[in-house]
């Protein structure tokens, strides 16, 4: 147990590969082994995943925990270094409760490949967990890129009538943004090569933070690493690969997509992006919250004018995001706390809606609103639980969608920059949010039955209420009780608000001054890690 | 400043939360009376604990402001810390008892209304979830927990309001409520971003408590709002900006726009008449009693912010004054029974605006809890009328019904003379007081009293025009429904007669000094608004005589209807009315729903349909995202050609290239 603990992080990670690895040598003629094995393995990693809850947040300098070190490949400083913190915790804590919701929910409607599909969702789970506590940036690059590949067959295999399509246009979209985060990494760890004394190479994301960098290095670094993050989140305009990349995807994929994946975007802002070049990103702070906003009313108004159900709640997700980096943007407290906040009630309302339509789908086939209506007379379970879901989904308080968004706009209403007039702005997508999600709701529940095939369309069962039922009961527990939340996340942005901001006096300062100057951090951001062969101790 | 703790009140949300909760989840496996019955005693155990809140405060000392429990610590983002903690005053006494009392008979009344509806458990459940979303708005100790009933409450209503979700129109009015509600809370959130910013900028802890703000508001008097993208000028810069804003005012401002959501007030008042799509109590309760009261709460709740700012409170009494004139202008014409009495409600929470507005907090409080009472008892009344008429709601196709619904004749006679203000029933002492006050308060002017008058008088012309039409006369009911007319069950008909006692009597509370009274609820108040100066010193004398220019007003207004509708000669007049431009105007509603459609929701949906096909979709994704990659498709082709494999081709280019160095070899020469 002792152990288990101590390399808690490791077992999270290696354990859904490992897993897979069994799973790829059962029999692939006895689907129902490979589910229940599937099962099991995420289940575990879920109940495993579950310790992370009992640790207490830290404040100051040693706010990761959990961390793990050992040398990879000592000759260019690449380690294996793992740790988490407030952002991490509960985006890994979402991840393992929702792949065995999404194995769940998947049993019935995947009826081809079944030990390749369980085997993508167990290495992605993977690539999620790895990229959520690696601290090095070299990991964090590899496990990146491993997310991409199971997510790129989930949607290339499984996915709809259009899915060659959309499976490249997510692939190849995600990789131009993380290539140019590969240069940058690179940049980074040689300029940080050429500073030190003596010099040593190192990806050791701890030591780049204090690696002193140019404004203007900054600036072209940070914008790598932000395109990176924006595909990703998706932040307009780089949003254009996400629904085509929903609506093709299996449920599952969709699920895993909008919840988990997309919140790496709003991570690597937080982990990355801004504590290595806070300089960078108090001069493009702007131009994100502009684009932020944007996303938030822009993806509300063409949710609203959308015929496809997917695609709605993808746009919606553009939407949801938009707050999020917003929230990221304005470097406050408040504002971190929010977006976090907003990106797991995200993942919990657009992953229940997911689910939810998944539903509808295999009943009827179809992602046309047009084709349904009047369903509230026929399925009212599931109407209780879209109405649930809409209304988590526009942020109604008591709801989990709430503090996020409320929090977001009480940071941008602090941030000194543009982050009033965003916020007021912002403000109004509240509006549209509550107008495109009533409008499905409307569309496909209100109304007489029109077409004679929903007549006997089957309501929710037990198994289906079932999966869907610990969504449905955070959805309640997180609008109430997000205390339960924010203090953990509040640690771990106070340490990039105290980083940005110091970062943006000493850019103002240096504004009068004359000449060049180096920028480099007053303050150790982390304690440094011991390296556990060299028997160090924590 | 000493506050009582007791560990009750959260009992009284609670309970209809969780019964109606529990009703949602099992009602429909159970047999359908026992959800009616549950809510009816959830409502019932909340009215007993509110009762005994009410009584706890009233035994507490002097000195004690409120009774307060906190429930747990919400969230906590830097130095705000957002209790989830009740208190109960004087004012939220008030409101919790009209909420649980009223609503419990409503319920009552409910059981007989829907026992032929098999969907009851549905309407039982939300019934309940309004019920707890109100009590935990009037009973929240700070403003976001207020806002967590606040939006609470609109989405309950436009779940009740779309209860016959298979009429498509009844479930787009739901939307449209929840829609222009929301519009309306965006500005209430944004209100209490600014206030928090206030806050920060005078040095104060950030806190959203209704008591630490009421503390510290005298620090926020001074604060400045630049209306530009700047920062706002602190006090007492020599830079204040020409184009700032006192903060406050701002706040106040904002807030009201909430308000004006929530209440149905201009401008966006326009979803009130729309939501009588739902069952008749959800009106009566929702529509009426309590929900669109919560804006009229709101101010008073934080009257100390309101009454620093002059320009707010101007703008409340002038937006409530010309709410109400247009409300009771438009109610003269309507024919749907329902649609006369939200115009009438909408008008009834002018009145209450135009009190708040003045400073006449405790006369905007009384009036929203007589109007409870009597707006309850028409509501219900309506709704016994339609029940016995297998729903018909047009007025023109009723008359005679004296005879037919008795209990109900009499009951709604009472609620109409209520309303149109005659002595001595209930309404006659709430309107009176705020017309004094609108006339006599410092912020008050002649020229409010005389749009307060003016729409007394139509009040009264609109009430009994409706009342002579539906009741008395001669009967205009379709033949076929003519034989079923039948008086309503007694769940329905106790219901009415405890309200038209409530209606009658509830005046009496309040008994102005002028007539012997003690002025007995102004002095139960009087704790919560006792810092309130801006109402002038007693008159007596102008008091008296308003009183009379009012029982004139309302009693001429009652006889001249009474006798125009039952004039033989009405319909001609009639006729000749409707012809006219002013008549089809008032009926068409001034086409303001049509004007918010015009300049509003058709560019909004124009735009967005633009924005998905034109903008996202041809600009965005197939020109720039999927624009480079054709090139290189189109570059490599054209490339491969070269590649062909083809020798012939080949030889072919192999020559062309060769005879274009030659001539340019030559060409150079």
């Amino acid at each position: 147990m002792e152990t288990l603990l101590a390399h808690l992080l490791t077992v999270l990670i290696l354990l859904p590969v490992l897993g897979s690895l069994v799973i790829a040598y059962l029999p692939g003629t006895r689907p129902r082994l490979i589910w229940r094995a599937a099962l099991v393995v995420s289940m575990a990693e879920l109940l495993v995943s579950l310790a992370l809850i009992q640790f207490q947040p830290v404040g100051g300098a040693a706010s990761l925990q959990l961390t793990e070190r050992c040398d990879w490949i000592p000759a260019w400083g690449i380690q294996y270094l793992v740790g988490v913190d407030g952002f991490s915790i509960y985006l890994i804590l979402l991840t393992t409760l929702l792949t065995p919701i999404v194995l769940l929910a998947s049993q019935r409607s995947i009826r081809s490949h079944i030990k390749a599909f369980t085997i993508c969702f167990l290495v992605l789970e993977t690539g999620i967990v790895g990229s959520l506590s690696s601290l090095d940036l070299f990991l964090f690059y590899l496990f990146w890129e491993i997310m991409l590949l199971p997510m790129f067959l989930i949607i290339g295999v499984w996915g709809g009538p259009s899915r060659i399509y959309a499976a490249v246009k997510f692939i190849l979209y995600t990789m131009i943004g993380s290539l140019l985060m590969l240069v940058a990494i690179l940049y980074l760890a040689h300029r940080h090569w050429t500073l030190s004394q003596p010099q040593v190479w190192t990806f050791n994301v701890l030591e780049l933070y204090n690696t002193p960098l140019e404004p203007t290095e900054q600036l072209w670094l940070f914008a790598a690493f932000a395109l990176a993050f924006a595909i990703k989140v998706p932040l307009f305009p780089f949003h254009t690969w996400l629904p085509d990349a929903h609506t093709e995807a299996p449920t599952g994929g969709s699920v895993i997509l909008a919840a988990v994946l997309l919140k790496l975007g709003g991570y690597g802002f937080l982990r990355f992006a801004l504590p290595l070049f806070p300089a960078a990103a108090a001069a493009f702070a702007p131009l994100l919250m502009l684009l932020g906003v944007t996303g938030i009313l822009y993806g509300a108004l063409v949710s609203w004018k959308q015929e496809d159900m997917k695609r709605l709640v993808a746009f919606s997700s553009v939407s949801h995001l938009g707050f999020a980096m917003l929230g990221i943007a304005s470097a406050t407290v408040a504002g971190i706390q929010g977006a976090m906040f907003v990106m797991l009630a995200h993942g919990l309302s657009t992953g229940g809606l997911f689910l939810l339509v998944g539903m509808l789908y295999e009943r009827r086939h179809t992602r046309m609103m047009e084709d349904y209506g009047g369903l509230m007379a026929v399925v009212p379970n599931m109407s209780w639980v879209l109405r649930l879901l809409t209304f988590a989904s526009v942020g109604l308080p008591g709801l989990c969608g709430f503090v996020g968004e409320f929090l977001v706009l009480l940071g941008a209403s602090q941030n000194e920059g543009w982050g009033r007039p965003a916020a007021v702005v912002a403000a109004f997508g509240m509006i549209v949010s509550a107008l495109y999600m009533l409008h499905m709701f409307g569309r496909v529940m209100h109304g007489e039955v029109v077409h004679q095939e929903n007549r006997t369309l089957a309501d929710m069962d037990l198994y289906e209420f079932g999966y869907l039922s610990p969504v449905l009961i955070l959805v309640f527990v997180l609008g109430l009780f997000p205390g339960w939340i924010l203090p953990r996340v509040g640690t771990a942005a106070e340490r990039v608000v105290e980083c940005v901001g110091t970062a943006r006096r000493y850019r103002l300062e240096a504004m009068d001054s004359h000449g060049n100057f180096v920028y480099s951090m007053p303050v150790r951001l982390y304690e440094s890690v011991p390296d556990l062969r060299q028997g160090g101790e924590r | 400043m000493n506050v009582f703790v007791s560990n009750d009140l959260w009992l009284i949300p609670l309970i209809p939360f969780v019964v109606g909760f529990a009703i949602g989840l099992f009602g429909r496996y159970v047999q359908q009376f026992w959800s009616g019955f549950a809510a009816c005693l959830a409502m019932l155990a909340s009215l007993v604990y509110s009762i005994k809140a009410v009584f706890l405060l009233a035994s507490t000392p002097a000195d004690v402001v409120h009774v307060k429990q906190h429930v747990w610590t919400w969230m906590t983002s830097g130095g705000l810390t957002i209790d989830f903690s009740l208190v109960v005053d004087q004012l939220t006494a008030v409101m919790i008892l009209i909420v649980t009392g009223v609503g419990f008979l409503i319920h009552y009344y409910s059981l007989g209304y829907m026992e032929h509806d098999h969907d009851s458990p549905r309407f039982f459940c939300q019934l309940n979830l309004f019920a707890g979303f109100m009590l935990l708005l009037v009973m929240a100790s700070n403003l976001l927990v207020m806002f967590v009933g606040w939006e609470g409450v609109g989405a309950c209503s436009y779940l009740l309001i779309g209860f016959y979700f298979k009429e498509s129109e009844k479930a787009a009015a739901g939307q449209k409520a929840f829609l222009v509600n929301r519009i309306g809370d965006v500005f209430f959130v944004l209100g209490v971003l600014l206030l928090l910013y206030g806050l920060a900028q005078a040095g104060l802890a950030p806190t959203l408590e209704f008591a630490q703000i009421k503390a510290g508001a005298g620090a926020l008097e001074d604060q400045r709002l630049a209306l530009s993208w700047g920062t706002a000028a602190g006090a007492g810069s020599p830079l204040v900006e020409p184009t700032s804003v006192g903060l406050v005012t701002m706040v106040c401002l904002l807030l009201f726009v909430g308000a004006t959501g929530k209440s149905a007030q201009i401008p966006l008042f326009v979803w009130l008449p729309d939501a009588m799509a739902g069952p008749t109590p959800v009106s009566a309760l929702i529509h009426a009693a309590t929900m669109v009261t919560a804006g009229v709460y709101m101010v008073c709740r934080l009257h100390f912010l309101f009454v620093m700012s002059p320009t707010a409170m101007a703008v409340i009494a002038w937006v409530g004054a010309l709410t109400a004139l247009m409300a009771g202008v438009i109610g003269l014409a309507q024919r749907d029974i329902k649609r006369v009495l939200a115009y009438s409600t909408i008008s009834q929470l002018g009145y209450m605006f135009l009190a708040a507005g003045v400073g006449a907090f405790a006369a905007a409080i009384f009036h929203l809890l007589t109007h409870a009472f009597f707006k309850a008892l028409l509501f219900l009344g309506a709704g016994s009328v339609i029940h016995g008429l297998k729903g018909e709601q047009d007025i023109f196709k009723m008359g005679g019904l004296r005879t037919k619904l008795p209990v109900t004749h009499l009951t709604f006679v009472v609620g109409a003379l209520a309303i149109a203000g005659v002595p001595p029933l209930a309404g006659f002492f709430s309107k009176d007081l705020i017309l004094y006050h609108a006339y006599s308060s410092r912020l008050g002017s002649p020229g409010l009293y005389l749009i307060a008058l003016i729409t007394a008088v139509l009040t009264a012309f609109y009430m009994f025009r409706m009342v002579t039409l539906v009741f008395w006369g001669e009967s205009r009911v379709d033949r076929a429904v003519k034989k079923h007319i039948h008086e309503s069950p007694p769940s329905m008909t106790i219901t009415l007669m405890f309200l038209a006692v409530l209606s009658a009597m509830a005046g009496f509370l309040n008994l102005p000094k002028i007539l012997k009274g003690s002025e007995w609820f102004d002095t139960v108040l009087h704790p919560v608004f006792a810092r309130v100066h801006v109402l002038g010193a007693p008159d007596h004398r102008l008091e008296g005589v308003l009183m009379l220019v009012s029982i004139l007003v309302a009693v001429i207004g009652v006889t001249m209807t009474t006798l125009f509708y039952l004039s033989p000669r009405k319909d001609e007049a009639l006729e000749e009315l409707e012809v006219t431009w002013v008549y089809r105007a008032i009926y068409r509603k001034f086409a303001i729903d049509e004007l918010y459609a015009l300049i509003v929701v058709c560019p909004l949906s124009a735009f967005s349909r633009f924005l998905k096909d034109a903008f996202d979709g041809a600009l965005i994704d197939r020109t720039l995202v999927n624009g480079p990659p054709r090139l290189l498709k189109i570059a490599g082709r054209f490339l491969s050609e070269f590649q062909s494999g083809d020798v012939q081709r080949y030889l072919l280019l192999l020559t062309l290239g060769m005879a274009a160095i030659v001539v340019y070899l030559i060409k150079t020469l």
